[in-house]
């Protein structure tokens, strides 16, 4: 890379007043969505629920009594259209307390559920607490490849990483199970940190919230189908997987797209300032329509998200542009590109880094390429 | 203690089924007390009643008692507690509520909503009724009741049982409005052609001396029912007026006494009662998470910087403020991040898990 090209790349090292202005200028744009909340927030969270809802009804509907292909495939569509929105728009939105304002108990952000073999409790650990606040922290971010791939040089490499661009697409078609024992820290059992009687208790919720799952989609609803059986286990097995695919594929292009950088462990508590510009350089967003943006959960506007993970994410898309032109103020990178692009873009990296690193390559500071 | 798989499927169980049920029809649920307003009637300036028709929830209420009213205004789930005006017997199972528009900002969201926005077929959500300002099963003696502004609901449900049940021999009824005005006229020729031993509306503050004025024997009276706002309440304690202790029964209304606010840079010690009689002095600074922490309590968090809701926890009484905005909470229960709050005044929270 030519000592240019990196100029346009990277961001600027701000000092610490300019730090502390620009985290004052997020907290006023914070600030001015806080104030602005009421009504329609709510209306649009209880929209995408009632979407949600029917068109869980209407793919399982499907599913049970259609007869032939299409019908087959329009229920395994809306069911996996219903995870999806379940998971992305409202679980995870949800999750980290963004409708916690409205104070309707259904909403409260500590206890609730979503259909997902992830047992929410583990998921507010992993993703709300470690993910957020160490976000691209190597070492202390295990979303980084998930434990289980190497998307940046400072990752050690060993030998499993050599077969990892198949083991990526392996993890993108049962990805709700990565996500599900990503809190149990099996590599770390594995490894001799933790013993089997603390993954055990550590896995109880999972493997409670595992159960059900599996009982709803692959015991309950076929009972329910009678002769149908097959039809209904494996419409809810597709729409499962479709599911996966597509969170994998969005939160992938979240923090690995070439550009998005990597930190060290900071070892005390960052300020407001530098933890916004480290969430800021810590992460991609992704170009779409308004559709794109709710299928995704607003997790399309990753930047956004992590800079204000606790607002409604319905209001990424009005925030963007502000951000945007902060960015440009500071001297910031604004990582964004199309779906296709950034995935290619991660897939390129695991490939890259699926190989061990020479063993002289110098390298450049502050700067992941 | 996590609950066992069953408790836990069936706790989620309103939560699938309730959404469906309402497709159909907004008061079904499977387990909350929902109903519809079927009417709305005047009765005096910014004084108002609601006809509510219950879902099958609806246990039935004693007079005097009253029930959680929440709705949804703009966005925020709002709950007060309403005392109801009907009588238990209320044809067809609908029942009363007569709700005071209070008119300031904090205090008066439910209220202004239900005077301004609520509407004829609108459905609320309740909880069940509740309160012990209520006349003992088989009381036969001789009963005063005393009412001041709003606080006349709860009066109003007794009086209308009793005259229900033909026990209005021995009653005296005694209301005070603020204005002309605000004496709801249809209740006071209901009640004024009804066989009361006295029934008597007034305008202007009620005190023990004027009360002394209107009704020279109420030390006769067995009971004393009493209910109105915080200043005539203040007034009636510690001297009512001749009434031996004992004989007085009092409701307060509009969540209690408000806890009194602490300055800015006041560093006394605030009250936190954690539940169980746990109650511990913590510092008003720098949050409620550090704060809890120096006293000795270990509850659950995480980013400690406002990330990751973990500290999130049930704050059921007090003022607590926002350390990010400098906002202040309102004295009601509700859910706070004990990390970017810190006391305002005495709390009560409910930390649920402690570590």
């Amino acid at each position: 890379m030519t000592k240019e090209a990196l100029k346009r790349d990277s961001s600027r090292t701000l000092n610490a007043g300019e730090m502390a202005a620009f985290g004052a200028e997020l907290d006023a744009l914070r600030d001015a969505v806080v104030r602005d909340l009421g009504a329609k927030d709510l209306a649009h969270l209880r929209r995408i629920q009632t979407a949600k809802r029917r068109l869980e009804g209407a793919g399982r509907l499907l599913l049970h009594v259609g007869i032939g292909p299409l019908s087959f495939l329009g229920g395994v569509g809306m069911l996996a259209a219903a995870k999806i929105l379940d998971n992305m728009e409202i679980g995870h939105n949800v999750m980290h307390g963004q409708y916690d304002w409205t104070k309707e108990p259904d909403l409260a952000g500590n206890r609730f559920e979503w259909d997902n073999v992830c047992a929410g409790e583990d998921w507010r650990h992993s993703h709300n607490f470690e993910h957020h606040t160490f976000t691209n922290i190597v070492g202390k971010d295990r979303d980084i490849g998930y434990a289980l791939l190497r998307v940046t040089p400072e990752q050690p490499w060993n030998l499993s990483h050599f077969i990892q661009p198949i083991s990526a697409v392996g993890l993108a078609f049962v990805f709700q199970w990565g996500v599900a024992i990503h809190d149990l820290r099996l590599d770390e059992t594995l490894e001799g940190r933790q013993t089997w009687r603390e993954l055990f208790a550590r896995a109880k919720p999972f493997l409670r919230k595992a159960a059900g799952r599996l009982a709803k989609d692959y015991l309950f609803f076929p009972a329910l189908a009678l002769g149908n059986a097959p039809r209904v286990l494996l419409g809810n097995l597709l729409a499962n997987v479709v599911r996966n695919l597509w969170t994998f594929a969005v939160i992938f292009c979240g923090h690995f797209p070439e550009g998005v950088q990597m930190y060290p462990d900071p070892s005390e508590p960052e300020s407001r300032g530098a933890w916004y510009l480290h969430q800021l350089n810590g992460s991609a967003n992704l170009e779409g329509g308004a559709l794109f943006h709710v299928m995704t959960g607003h997790l399309s506007h990753q930047i956004e998200h992590h800079l204000f993970p606790d607002l409604p994410a319905s209001r990424y898309p009005e925030l963007a542009p502000k951000v945007r032109e902060l960015c440009t103020r500071y001297g910031q990178v604004y990582h964004t590109g199309s779906l296709p692009r950034q995935l290619a873009s991660v897939f390129g990296k695991i490939v890259k880094y699926a190989l061990p690193p020479p063993s002289t390559a110098p390298g450049v500071e502050g700067v992941t390429v | 203690m996590s609950p066992s798989p069953v408790s836990y499927r069936l706790a989620a169980l309103p939560a699938l089924v309730d959404p469906w049920l309402q497709e159909v029809n907004r008061l079904w649920s499977v387990t909350e007390v929902r109903a519809r307003i079927v009417s709305i009637r005047e009765e005096a300036e910014d004084f108002r009643t609601f006809v509510l028709a219950p879902n099958r929830h609806w246990p039935g209420h004693r007079a005097g008692q009253f029930v959680p009213v929440a709705a949804v205004v703009d966005g925020v789930r709002t709950e007060r507690c309403y005392s109801i005006s009907s009588a238990p017997t209320h044809a067809r199972r609908t029942f009363e509520i007569s709700v005071r528009r209070v008119r300031e900002p904090r205090d008066g969201v439910l209220s202004t909503y239900l005077h301004t926005q609520a509407r004829v077929g609108d459905v609320l959500r309740l909880g069940r009724p509740a309160g012990d300002f209520v006349v003992p099963e088989g009381f036969a003696g001789k009963l005063l009741l005393v009412s001041g502004g709003s606080g006349i609901t709860p009066v109003l449900s007794i009086a209308r049982d009793l005259a229900a049940r033909r026990r209005l021999r021995d009653v005296v009824f005694v209301h005070a409005a603020r204005s002309e005005a605000a004496v709801p006229q249809a209740i006071r020729q209901e009640l004024e052609a009804l066989p009361f031993a006295g029934v008597h509306f007034l305008v202007g503050p009620l005190s023990p001396g004027r009360l002394a004025e209107i009704v020279p024997d109420r030390h006769m009276y067995s009971r004393v029912y009493l209910c109105g706002p915080a200043p005539m309440m203040e007034r009636f304690v510690g001297d009512v007026g001749g009434i031996p202790a004992g004989v007085l029964v009092t409701e307060r209304f509009h969540g209690g006494p408000v806890p009194p606010r602490r300055g800015e840079g006041e560093v006394t010690p605030v009250k936190v009662d954690l539940g169980r009689g746990r109650v511990v002095a913590v510092a008003t600074t720098p949050s409620l998470l550090e704060a809890l922490e120096a006293a000795g309590e270990r509850p659950r968090y995480g980013c400690r910087q406002g990330i990751c809701n973990s500290c999130r926890c049930e704050k059921r009484s007090g003022i607590v403020e926002d350390l990010r905005n400098g906002k202040r909470s309102g004295p009601y229960a509700e859910e706070i991040r004990l990390c970017t709050s810190r006391a305002v005044s005495d709390l009560e929270l409910n930390l649920g898990d402690v570590r």
